[in-house]
């Protein structure tokens, strides 16, 4: 199992109001901290019109991420493509291969907020099938094929025969479709390991139906996760900003769902705190590093090989941040590496 | 006066391949910040054969990351896609490079439109609704915009969040105003800038002898505002101690007109490289350079100088040598103004 940092969105919330260039100065130290604890990759997020800011351009921002370190991915996790004019997206992901020399990881969502859709012109209906047809011309772009109806062909290609695509996975429809396609995945910090494993086995029984190769398909999950030497100082710590996080970022957002599915947000407030003790209970890696890696090898036994590690939870200082990044980094990590075995090679 | 590098373009040529065309970028710009350049420029094309940088910002981000003073002049097409995806990008990338951020948006050309599916005759009031967009989304304040092409929010039916009717676009540029130059590559774009009042960039295919009716023009339409206007003047620059600067970069020079000509941003006879040069290339040593940058700054009062000295094919060490050459014996006469002798002597 590998562990990539997430994720950074960017955000000057109510409660913790930073100047937006201190964050971006921020996210330069971020990412060279990342790159020098070993971390794979480190994911941005997306969302747009928002009250705090959230950072709506991730291609951009990955630019600069790859001006200021030379090994570290760069993930988005993950870009709103049906929000987005394809064509602009293909030229933006192949300039963004060449700046970082072959370090995109490219983790694309469906999009789910009215707003942000309708501030653009587009209806919310329509993102599946805009999804769809923006992958089609994005796997053509990195090939060199045409991509419109005259012929036109994006250059330059991406360093990388094939920039990964990662797609977010919420429900068995996407997890479905990302298998006919072969794409890897990325659950949802709302999915509790048992739900991840499910998810996976789908993911698997899917591509066998269809006879798609997913030999090189990783199958990751997002995750709140707060390192500390002391088990009880990560929870004092992280769990009131984790709490706080869930509840003003993420609530009215309808970002956490009920188990059929059901969207929560500010309008059911009761349902939606106990939706975030859940996902704090049940979806969060946090402790000391023995509790971590048996959390993360527990995950890793249900299928999971690719972790987005959450602890960059917006309102902790830098020191705090790095040390439990450092802690992840060197003594999580190697003792996960090789946890878990992907279905099919069990 | 003050003087810029690029635009970058990152193109692949002969030897050089895209990933270290984007290095060759990064390199000159380090050069530029530590040689009295005070902005380096990246811009835009799409489908081009050789991979012309299609995504400014992105390129330009990482410039951002790897300079601390320069500013960071972006040239995105502006009219294709919606115009709030350029808005969103210019305010990012004004954030992350501390408020260093000039956008200057260029126009769309022929292939591009057609890639697009747009007709050309709808383009000039694409462009310049795009821009009046990017002003609104950039100001402190809610906005709506309903014009030809967009609408904004649009308000579908269906969508039940934020009926209020307003977009706030977020988050904002670091700078209280974010400047935006346009690029007066053609008749519409400097008609706009002058309509709008804002400062309007000529290009390096608008040849000297036009320079002035060009301003001329743009100085009639825009004096309303009653503000002395920005002068702001792309080149081609070349320097050399060599015995005919010129041969050693004609070649190149000659092929980035040819591309002018097939994109129809220029017309004429490429080959032909005299006449070409003589009306708006500035190459020679540096004595030569500093007489033609005069000759344009006694006649039309520059206040900016951005030198293209990167052209596909050229080398590293080649473009560098330019570059210091030009820094340590042509800024210092235009930028430091009554340097005295004895230190330019290096006395």
């Amino acid at each position: 199992m590998e562990i990539g940092i997430g994720l950074w969105g960017m955000q000057s919330t109510r409660s913790a109001p930073l100047p937006h260039v201190t964050l971006y100065r921020r996210l330069a130290d971020d990412a060279q901290h990342a790159e020098e604890y070993g971390f794979p990759s480190l994911w941005l997020t997306e969302h747009r019109f928002w009250y705090d800011g959230y950072l709506p351009s991730l291609l951009t921002a990955g630019g600069f991420i790859a001006g200021a370190t030379t090994r570290l991915r760069i993930g988005t996790g993950c870009l709103l493509l049906p929000q987005h004019d394809p064509l602009r997206i293909a030229h933006g992901v192949n300039t963004l291969d060449q700046v970082s020399h072959g370090r995109l990881d490219f983790g694309v969502a469906l999009g789910y907020r009215d707003q942000e859709f309708d501030g653009l012109g587009i209806h919310r209906r329509h993102r599946a099938p805009r999804m769809d047809h923006a992958l089609r011309i994005l796997e053509k772009a990195s090939r060199g094929e045409a991509v419109t109806d005259n012929g036109a062909v994006v250059t330059p290609l991406p360093v990388q025969p094939q920039v990964p695509i990662w797609v977010a996975a919420v429900g068995e429809h996407a997890v479905r479709r990302a298998a006919r396609f072969g794409f890897s995945i990325l659950l949802s910090d709302a999915h509790d390991d048992r739900r991840a494993g499910e998810l996976v086995e789908l993911y698997h029984r899917t591509a066998e139906e269809h006879g798609t190769d997913v030999s090189n398909a990783r199958m990751g999950i997002l995750r709140y996760v707060w390192v500390d030497e002391a088990g009880d100082a990560a929870e004092s710590t992280v769990i009131p900003r984790l709490r706080s996080l869930l509840l003003e970022q993420l609530g009215g957002w309808r970002y956490l769902s009920d188990e059929d599915g059901v969207p929560l947000g500010f309008e059911t407030p009761e349902k939606l705190r106990r939706a975030a003790e859940e996902v704090i209970r049940n979806n969060a890696a946090i402790g000391s590093p023995k509790t971590v890696i048996r959390r993360l090898k527990n995950l890793a036994a249900s299928g999971v090989d690719f972790v987005v590690a959450r602890s960059h939870l917006i309102s902790q200082t830098q020191p705090e941040l790095y040390r439990a990044m450092e802690l992840l980094g060197t003594e999580v990590a190697p003792a996960v590496a090789d946890a878990g075995a992907r279905v099919g090679e069990v | 006066m003050r003087f810029g590098i690029g635009p970058f373009s990152a193109e692949a040529f002969g030897n050089v391949g895209w990933t270290e065309a984007y290095e060759v970028m990064g390199q000159a710009a380090r050069v530029a910040e530590e040689s009295g350049f005070d902005s380096v420029w990246v811009a835009e094309r799409n489908f081009t054969d050789d991979g012309y940088c299609p995504s400014a910002f992105v390129a330009a981000a990482s410039l951002a990351a790897q300079t601390e003073a320069l500013k960071i002049g972006v040239m995105p097409i502006l009219g294709l896609a919606h115009p709030l995806y350029v808005a969103e990008d210019a305010a990012v990338i004004d954030i992350l490079s501390a408020g260093r951020a000039i956008i200057m948006p260029i126009n769309a050309v022929a292939h591009e439109l057609a890639a697009h599916a747009i007709p050309e005759s709808s383009y000039d009031s694409r462009f310049s609704e795009s821009v009046r967009v990017l002003l609104d989304a950039w100001s402190a304040r809610p906005f709506s915009f309903r014009g030809e092409h967009w609408t904004i929010p649009a308000q579908l039916d269906g969508h039940v969040e934020n009926r209020s009717g307003m977009v706030t676009v977020t988050p904002k540029p670091a700078q209280i105003e974010l400047p935006l130059w346009i690029g007066g590559f053609w008749d519409y774009g400097r008609r706009l800038a002058a309509e709008l009042g804002l400062p309007m960039v000529l290009g390096a295919v608008s040849d000297n002898s036009l320079l002035g009716d060009l301003w001329g023009d743009y100085d009639r339409d825009a004096q309303a505002s009653g503000r002395r206007p920005l002068r702001v003047l792309i080149r081609d620059v070349y320097v050399s101690n060599g015995d005919d600067p010129a041969s050693e970069c004609a070649h190149m020079l000659s092929r980035q007109f040819e591309r002018y000509d097939s994109w129809g941003l220029w017309s004429g006879d490429a080959s032909d490289f005299e006449a070409l040069a003589r009306g708006r290339f500035l190459i020679g040593n540096p004595d030569a350079v500093i007489e033609q940058i005069r000759e344009i700054d006694d006649r039309c009062g520059l206040d900016k100088l951005i030198c293209r000295m990167h052209f596909p094919g050229m080398p590293l060490h080649q473009l560098l040598r330019s570059v210091r050459l030009f820094s340590s014996e042509v800024i210092p006469e235009f930028r430091m103004p009554d340097l005295p002798h004895q230190i330019r002597q290096g006395v």
